[in-house]
């Protein structure tokens, strides 16, 4: 990489996942620090080399991206996706970092089959009540409104569920973008360190 | 208390750089870089989340003859982290120097 063509082509590639308008000003800063090398002076060559691996930093902007994304909106996927990114750059104490969002993962993952279970006993429930509870003798108490009640309190247990689940994904990503972006490593030199 | 100085500094003088006059990016990519010992092109990284933060906004102005130049523009959200995150890091240092002061190190 010793052209400034070759770089900030490079730089366009490792970025064409990411969305225009930010793409065209984070290659605008490299093209316009090439002008200002080269009025200053400075060979082409040299200034690809104090700039850094050009894929690290496509990567080191992707990650930044995604992160400032789930702080924003939460979502779960990108979250993963700037962690993955960290974890490939070896930004992260993956020991300390890995072991508890996953533990915590599950744990979430956890409470939205629960409330997915919900939503399908009340089906279930109401179904009874519609079309009679096959079971015989004491287990024949989903008939009719039985049913139906069944029904209507295993949604709205379903819904509290819903609520609640949402928030603490909401608030875990946010929070687990926001201690990563702290508590990660330094890239130096554009090389992992 | 932060003890990844080195890293929380990196904010830190990105911002106070910032506090008197805007700047462009060219120019605190080469000051940051080599006080900090990272790669010139890691720094343009720094300045693009500190902008997604709130804490820059930025803008376009006309060089002396030259093609306008990106610069950079503490923000009020901007100053009042800057305000914190000096504290701390004052804070942080005068536990350190006291310490070191104990010490007698010469």
């Amino acid at each position: 990489m010793n052209t400034r063509n070759d770089y900030l082509q490079m730089l366009e590639q490792e970025l064409r996942d990411v969305p225009e308008p930010l793409r065209r000003d984070w290659i605008a800063d490299y093209a316009e620090h090439f002008r200002m090398a080269y009025e200053n002076g400075q060979p082409e060559a040299d200034t690809c080399r104090e700039l850094g691996d050009p894929r690290v930093i496509a990567r080191e902007l992707r990650m930044n991206y995604q992160f400032e994304q789930a702080k924003r909106d939460g979502s779960f996927v990108r979250l993963v996706r700037a962690m993955l990114i960290g974890t490939s750059l070896g930004l992260f104490n993956l020991i300390f970092v890995l072991a508890p969002f996953l533990v915590v993962s599950v744990l979430l993952i956890a409470m939205w089959v629960v409330d997915l279970a919900f939503f399908a006993g009340a089906l279930y429930a109401a179904w009874l009540g519609a079309f009679g509870d096959p079971n015989v003798g004491a287990g024949r108490q989903f008939n009719g409104i039985t049913g139906f009640s069944a029904a209507f309190i295993l949604i709205g247990l379903g819904i509290i569920i819903l609520v609640v689940g949402h928030k603490a994904t909401k608030s875990f990503v946010r929070g687990t973008a926001r201690y990563l972006q702290v508590n990660r490593k330094l890239l130096r030199d554009g090389v992992q360190s | 208390m932060n003890i990844q100085f080195k890293k929380g500094a990196l904010d830190l003088c990105v911002l106070a750089l910032t506090a008197r006059e805007d700047r462009y990016g060219y120019e605190l990519a080469v000051r940051i870089s080599g006080k900090f010992d990272i790669a010139v092109g890691s720094v343009y990284p720094i300045l693009n989340r500190l902008t997604q933060e709130g804490y820059f906004t930025t803008y376009l102005q006309e060089s002396p003859g030259g093609p306008p130049r990106k610069y950079y523009r503490l923000s009020p959200e901007g100053r009042r982290r800057l305000f914190e995150m000096a504290e701390e890091w004052r804070t942080f240092t005068r536990a350190v120097n006291e310490w070191i002061e104990e010490g007698d190190l010469r």
